[in-house]
């Protein structure tokens, strides 16, 4: 088995290395399966391992670059895919009892495009149920049970991209795909310590990925660096006909060619009002981050989005449209199978939204979205915390029957709703030794202008080069 | 995923659960930011009007009349607390000013200046390709 060093790679260096034939893919996929058979089980991180399926891709991986046809820089390279994208010949579950056996002769766009990268797939990462669709109140609503968090076993990943944060913080593939709806991607990749991005709406195709939120769900890449999430995206990234809210060729598009990290003046928002409260410990290393990119020459100002029913137009457009594509579930009662009792009714009550109401819902949504436009006109991206905490207990107790004002402002769900993109990279960890995360959002399709803000605080700090300190690796 | 704690037992979508946890699990002081609501707009936290209520009831009789065989006494009693919990998302959309020739966001669509400058892409475009249609 390939050493710790190379595995904790970035996919950059591990696709250079490839390229000039320094490693083998097909001895990068047998160490990669061999460590997620290991600690997979044990962090409850996988559904499926496509071991044939990863020693067949690589070992053409192998043969196609012997041969001079070298793909670019995923060729060879593993990762794995949340279980909501199809993948021909594989179980497909969407993480919920309901679909265990299910199974598409097809594969997604996404994987597709994978696959012609040259890409090795690992595996199918587990995920909260349904994405969590129809709700949820547990990490332990998902088929494969709790996601454990590798920083430590007793805490949660978050969810719903759940296994593909826990498989990039153990290594047990150097990327994996998830899917945001709102917050997905990037609330599991700062509780464990990774870069995670959520793309602009309509840039990645979404065709044979299970669907909660039409006008809301997005796939995306959770990595090792902000630099690998730009190299991933430019893979995966363009217009598809089969996905109705894909963007023309002209936007979908995305090139990507180095670590781009923003050598201009970079204008920051720093989002002074979106959280009702944050952990002291994660204030003050945001402070710190942004002193970091104060000194690259970054000019930084405090910023407050409007008052505004972000999260609630957030909120019912999903539990709306989840009525909708979860019809089937909702009407033949196979919801009462699901393991969250929340989830097992809460499609009978979005089924009595009326029509009127999910067109008021998008008629104001609209508003918000021009509001939250000209936000970026002083600024290129905003910034705040990855999440207001590092990550909770699986243990945690249910919902204590506080009532807290809702939090409207929160940025999953404003960024969620305007289709914005955004990302998140490690940047310290709590007092507990749990990581913490910074995220930056960017104007719609202004998707360089998150990864270069990344980029070029990663260039700066060495968060994302600490390693979980995992028990029987 | 998640979003932040509300009555219980409630609608806790994909970000609820994380944060409501992640509370609960928070042992040192937190940093308080007071969360202005506007007037227009309406606070979360408001209590249900009886209109609501009766819409509430409304729509609880016909999940009962259309599903009661399949839950349990426990279940109807939370649908109720689910459909109140709705009713409060709900409201600041009611009470968000809109003007008759405000459209809805049914296919999300980018931004005016996005739209402009792929459309002075695509013209640029079409003039190289075809430099006489200019002319």
């Amino acid at each position: 088995m390939l050493s710790e060093d190379i595995l904790y790679l970035p996919v950059r260096q591990l696709g250079e290395r490839i390229r000039q034939r320094q490693l083998s893919p097909v001895a990068l996929a047998e160490s990669y399966l061999q460590r997620s058979q290991q600690l997979g089980p044990q962090l409850n991180a996988y559904v499926t391992i496509t071991t044939g399926l990863a020693l067949e891709q690589a070992r053409a991986a192998e043969r196609e670059i012997s041969n001079g046809h070298y793909r670019g820089p995923l060729h060879g390279v593993p990762y794995a895919a949340k279980d909501l994208v199809a993948v021909k010949g594989y179980p497909t579950t969407w993480g919920a009892r309901p679909y265990a056996q299910q199974a598409f002769d097809y594969n997604a766009t996404v994987i597709e495009r994978l696959n012609q990268a040259g890409a090795v797939l690992i595996g199918k990462a587990a995920m909260i149920e349904l994405a969590g669709g129809l709700g949820y109140e547990s990490a332990k609503a998902a088929l494969t049970g709790p996601c454990k968090n590798p920083w430590n076993p007793k805490y949660w990943t978050c969810g719903s991209s759940a296994g593909s944060g826990a498989i990039v913080a153990a290594a047990l593939a150097p990327w994996a795909l998830g899917s945001d709806t709102r917050g997905s991607i990037i609330c599991p990749s700062a509780w464990c310590g990774i870069a995670g991005m959520r793309p602009s709406f309509g840039r990645v195709s979404r065709h044979g990925a299970m669907a909660i939120a039409y006008t809301m769900d997005k796939l995306g890449p959770m990595a090792r660096t902000a630099d690998d999430c730009g190299l991933i995206l430019s893979a995966i990234a363009g217009h598809d006909p089969r996905d109705h809210d894909s963007l023309p060729s002209s936007l979908a598009s995305f090139t990507y060619h180095g670590a781009e990290t923003a050598t201009g003046p970079l204008r920051i928002g720093r989002l002074a009002n979106v959280w009702n409260r944050m952990d002291p410990g994660l204030e003050q290393r945001l402070d710190d981050a942004l002193k970091v990119l104060e000194k690259t020459g970054a000019k930084i100002r405090d910023v407050q989005v409007p008052d505004g029913p972000y999260e609630e137009a957030a909120e019912l457009t999903i539990l709306m449209e989840a009525a909708s594509s979860f019809q089937d579930l909702i009407h033949s009662g196979r919801c009462a199978e699901l393991d969250d009792p929340l989830g097992r009714i809460n499609g009978y009550a979005s089924e009595q939204f009326t029509a009127p109401e999910y067109l008021q819902v998008q008629r104001v949504r609209l508003q918000l979205q021009r509001q939250i436009d000209k936000l970026f006109e002083d600024f290129d991206v905003l910034t705040t915390a990855g999440q207001s905490t590092a990550a909770s207990p699986i243990e945690a107790p249910p919902d204590d029957g506080s009532e807290e004002p809702l939090e409207r402002r929160a940025p999953d769900g404003l960024s969620s709703l305007c289709g914005l993109p955004a990302i998140t990279v490690p940047c310290g960890f709590s007092k507990e030794k749990l990581p913490f995360g910074i995220q930056f959002l960017g104007r719609a399709l202004h998707d360089h202008a998150v990864i270069a803000a990344a980029n070029r605080f990663q260039a700066h700090t060495d968060w994302h080069l600490q390693r979980p300190p995992l028990q029987g690796a | 995923m998640p979003r932040k704690p509300s009555p219980p037992p409630t609608v806790i979508t994909r970000r609820q659960f994380a944060q409501t946890a992640a509370w609960a699990s928070a042992t040192a002081a937190l940093t308080v930011v007071p969360a202005a609501a506007s007037p227009i707009l309406g606070n979360h936290g408001d209590n249900e009007s009886p209109l609501d209520e009766a819409e509430s009831e409304a729509r609880w009789q016909a999940i009962v009349h259309r599903y009661g065989d399949r839950l349990s006494e426990e279940q109807k009693k939370r649908l109720r607390k689910i459909l109140a919990y709705n009713e409060k998302l709900l409201t600041p959309i009611r009470n968000y000013p809109l003007n008759n020739g405000d459209s809805a966001a049914t296919v999300l669509k980018f931004y005016e200046h996005e739209a402009a400058r792929a459309l002075r892409r695509s013209a640029k475009d079409q003039d190289h390709d075809n430099p006489k249609a200019k002319e």
